[in-house]
């Protein structure tokens, strides 16, 4: 039986390479000032809006629990879930790449599963995961 | 005490009392050698009558001479007290002549004093003056001498100031050109950077460029890798993301270079402000200098023309120096022929201090005289 393909975009926080499943809305996109929210989470950082949709902006370092180097995000990767418009603040966007296998490193609590590219090990953030450790559905 | 009268009144009386006995001695004395046994004598009424009438005869005798004595004394001591009066008043007169006189002399001989005193002070002070006046002379000489040296410095001072004036002027001409040139230059520095700001502006829209590309590669890919496409457009997407690549490093070469320009510019901009300002302040300087140097001039013209009057000041105060040094010398001959005249005065003034003390001497001697005469004609 065939292994089954996956894609993955590639991006970068603190020159860290991270990678997020390919999905349907997936896109670049920049971005100035976001509007700020009230009484929503600190992961939270506002919304913004691009292509003709409105997109709520994630800080990714505070949802991985890492100290961002960027004191602006200027870029984000937008993402489609449950017909809602998210993006996650990067430093820089990176290649879309397929791999056959996606592993998981028992050793980590949370965002357990990667891939691997060029011989490094390069951690997936699903969507999942992301409500698992960000509670935005009350 | 009328001595001298008693002594008249004395001799008077006796010498008529002798007169007057004699007589009578010579009488009893025939009387007794004739008829030394005559009992007329014997007889007590006419012995009584004897005695009575000698007594009264010596009475009248002696009653007589004393109006006798009166009487001459009296012509003969009148016009002598007279005299006496006259003498008395001669010798008080000269008394207080010789009195005057040695209060004359005393006050000459203070008066000699004070002029010997005064004379040896003048003598002193005049060679103290010559002295004085010699160095004042010599003093004269250097100023002189200074004063032509000064105006000699002054003139070169006043040339020096005047070149010094014409060379600030062609100094402040020069600069006047560097400044308008740096005018131009900050203009130049203004117009490049503002093209420093265009192409800043144009590198910032390479930037966004560079940025849309960026985002075109990576959206493409993302999009290419949602559904399959040809080999062609896998090519397109490659070079999207050479062009991609190209931009951004164009983007960065681009804004490198502005940013780099825009250094140049800006440090060329205050060089030159720096330059124009300290340019303006040199001007500034230099004006204000070339007005010190007219000030100076002006001065040192009015200073060249002191030194003159000065020079002349000096040149006439030593010829008047040199009067005053002949009349010092003159009045130093005066003063020693006045000194030996003082002396002459003075031992003339000494003899008449012998004079008067000699003249003292004789008027308490005449008065002694008077005293006793006036004694003998009984004056006090």
């Amino acid at each position: 039986m065939a292994a089954k393909t996956q894609k993955f975009i590639l991006f970068f926080i603190n020159d860290e390479m991270w990678a997020t499943p390919l999905t349907f809305g997936n896109q670049f996109i920049s971005y100035d000032q976001p509007v700020p929210l009230p009484d929503v989470s600190k992961e939270v950082t506002g919304l913004i809006y691009g292509g003709g949709h409105i997109v709520t902006l994630l800080d990714t370092a505070k949802i991985l629990a890492i100290r961002s180097h960027s004191k602006q995000y200027e870029t984000c990767l937008r993402f489609d879930f449950n017909s809602d418009h998210y993006g996650l603040l990067v430093d820089a966007g990176g290649e879309t790449v397929k791999v056959n296998r996606v592993l998981t490193d028992r050793n980590k609590k949370e965002f357990k599963k990667y891939i691997k590219f060029k011989n490094n090990k390069i951690y997936i953030l699903y969507p999942e995961d992301i409500w698992n450790k960000l509670s935005i559905y009350d | 005490m009328k001595v001298a009268e008693t002594k008249i009144y004395l001799k008077f009386i006796s010498w008529f009392v002798a007169v007057s006995l004699l007589p009578i001695a010579l009488l009893f004395l025939i009387i007794y050698t004739f008829s030394p046994d005559s009992s007329v004598l014997l007889d007590p009424e006419l012995q009584k009558i004897i005695l009575v009438s000698v007594f009264i005869s010596i009475a009248l005798i002696f009653i007589l001479s004393l109006a006798a004595t009166r009487h001459l004394s009296r012509l003969i001591t009148k016009p002598i007290q007279g005299s006496m009066g006259e003498l008395s008043k001669v010798v008080d007169e000269l008394f207080k002549s010789i009195q005057d006189l040695s209060d004359v002399s005393q006050n000459n001989s203070e008066l000699s004093q004070f002029l010997i005193h005064s004379s040896q002070a003048q003598q002193k002070g005049l060679k103290t003056g010559t002295k004085v006046v010699s160095e004042m002379v010599q003093s004269l000489d250097q100023i002189a001498r200074k004063t032509k040296v000064s105006a000699r410095n002054t003139k070169k001072i006043a040339d020096l100031a005047n070149e010094g004036g014409v060379k600030s002027n062609v100094a402040l001409d020069s600069l006047v050109v560097v400044k308008q040139l740096s005018t131009e230059n900050q203009k130049l520095s203004q117009a490049l950077d503002a093209y420093a700001f265009k192409v800043k502006d144009i590198a910032k829209r390479v930037g966004i460029l560079a940025e849309t590309a960026k985002f075109l590669s990576l959206n493409v890919s993302i999009e290419a890798n949602k559904t399959s496409f040809s080999e062609n457009f896998s090519s397109l997407i490659s070079q999207i993301r050479e062009l991609n690549v190209t931009s951004e490093q164009a983007a960065n070469s681009i804004q490198g270079l502005a940013g780099d320009m825009q250094r140049q510019i800006e440090q060329s901009k205050q060089s030159s402000i720096h330059e124009w300002q300290q340019t303006n302040k040199t001007i500034k300087v230099i004006g204000q200098t070339i007005n010190f140097l007219s000030g100076i001039v002006g001065n040192v013209s009015n200073v060249s023309k002191s030194t003159q009057v000065i020079s002349q000041e000096a040149e006439e105060t030593h010829r008047e120096a040199d009067n005053i040094n002949s009349m010092i010398g003159g009045l130093n001959k005066e003063a020693k022929s006045l000194v030996k005249y003082i002396d002459d005065i003075t031992k003339t003034i000494y003899k008449q201090l012998t004079v008067t003390k000699s003249l003292h001497k004789s008027s308490a001697a005449l008065n002694k005289v008077t005293d006793t005469l006036n004694d003998l004609v009984g004056k006090k």
